[in-house]
């Protein structure tokens, strides 16, 4: 890393404490008080770690869509053929969704737009929407600062309010 | 204009309030960058203004023309490659960033940027754009 964790922390992230525990209680909110499914969080998260190409986010999983049903062999679809696979249509519409977050947040366009109104309640697109969209900002802090660290895929608890995953 | 069912038009508070906590949140953590001991608020506001114009937000524009400080080009500098493509952070970069700023303004500059790309991606998408002065 070109920055270093201070003396006693994890993270360089710890050199401003206040901060991370600000953005630990927002994102544990996101992912354990929330309304939308951890699989389709999970998905759109995942789907932003291949897009920016996060090391680190990419083999991160969740523990909590892992225990709701999202498979190693569901997450080797979010890839560019997804559209092709066999992923539920909640997690395909999740994945665009994110592409349009990560790629060019003026182009929704009004198909994409109808498809998630029609699947998702308004309090679960505004999760979504904020849940990839801080996802997608900080992972990019493990990018820039990187390189990030060659890991196995490791299993680790949801992020919860009072928590320190990110 | 916000496009969520029921709240179309509506006011970014209003649309945000469909997951109180997670917006009340969101605002503690954008407040906390304007806290004491972080950045400079003046490069706090390059910043925050800088990553709204890349993101085409209305009201958010840096002069491209005004002569800035080393740190406030190198913050600007760092903002315009972490939005548009963090794998494009060079050594060199990096190295003129840790002679610049202590670690600690570092990860405060870091936040920064993410907070705002977040944020300015989220009223985007969202159509709810606001214009803050």
């Amino acid at each position: 890393m070109r920055i270093t964790a201070p003396e006693g922390g994890v993270s360089f992230l710890d050199h401003q404490p206040e901060l991370f525990g600000a953005f630990n209680r927002l994102y544990g909110t996101l992912w354990s008080d929330g309304v939308l499914d951890q699989p389709t969080k999970e998905v759109a998260r995942l789907r932003n770690a291949r897009v920016t190409g996060c090391n680190i986010c990419k083999n991160l999983r969740f523990d909590g869509a892992r225990k709701a049903g999202l498979t190693e062999d569901m997450i080797e679809e979010i890839d560019a053929d997804f559209e092709s696979g066999e992923l539920a249509e909640r997690y395909k519409l999740g994945i665009r969704y994110a592409d349009v977050i990560i790629g060019d947040p003026h182009g929704l366009e009004d198909e994409l737009r109808e498809e998630l109104t029609h699947e998702f309640t308004p309090a679960e697109l505004v999760e979504l929407t904020i849940t990839t969209a801080f996802a997608m900002a900080f992972s990019k802090a493990a990018v820039a600062w990187g390189p990030p660290p060659n890991m196995p895929v490791l299993e680790v608890p949801t992020p919860t309010p009072d928590g320190s995953v990110t | 204009m916000s496009w969520i069912p029921g709240f179309e038009g509506a006011r970014a508070d209003a649309v945000l309030g469909l997951r109180p906590a997670a917006a009340a949140r969101m605002r503690e953590l954008e407040a906390e960058l304007w806290e004491a001991d972080r950045l400079d608020p003046a490069i706090t506001e390059l910043v925050r203004a800088r990553v709204g114009q890349l993101l085409g937000l209305p009201g958010r524009s840096v002069d491209a023309a005004e002569s800035r400080s080393p740190r406030e080009a190198a913050a600007i500098g760092f903002a315009e490659q972490y939005v548009m493509d963090p794998h494009g952070v060079t050594d060199s970069q990096a190295a003129e960033l840790n002679a610049l700023f202590t670690e600690r303004e570092l990860t405060a500059l870091t936040f920064c940027v993410a907070v705002y790309d977040a944020i300015g991606r989220v009223e985007t998408v969202l159509g709810i754009e606001r214009e803050r002065a």
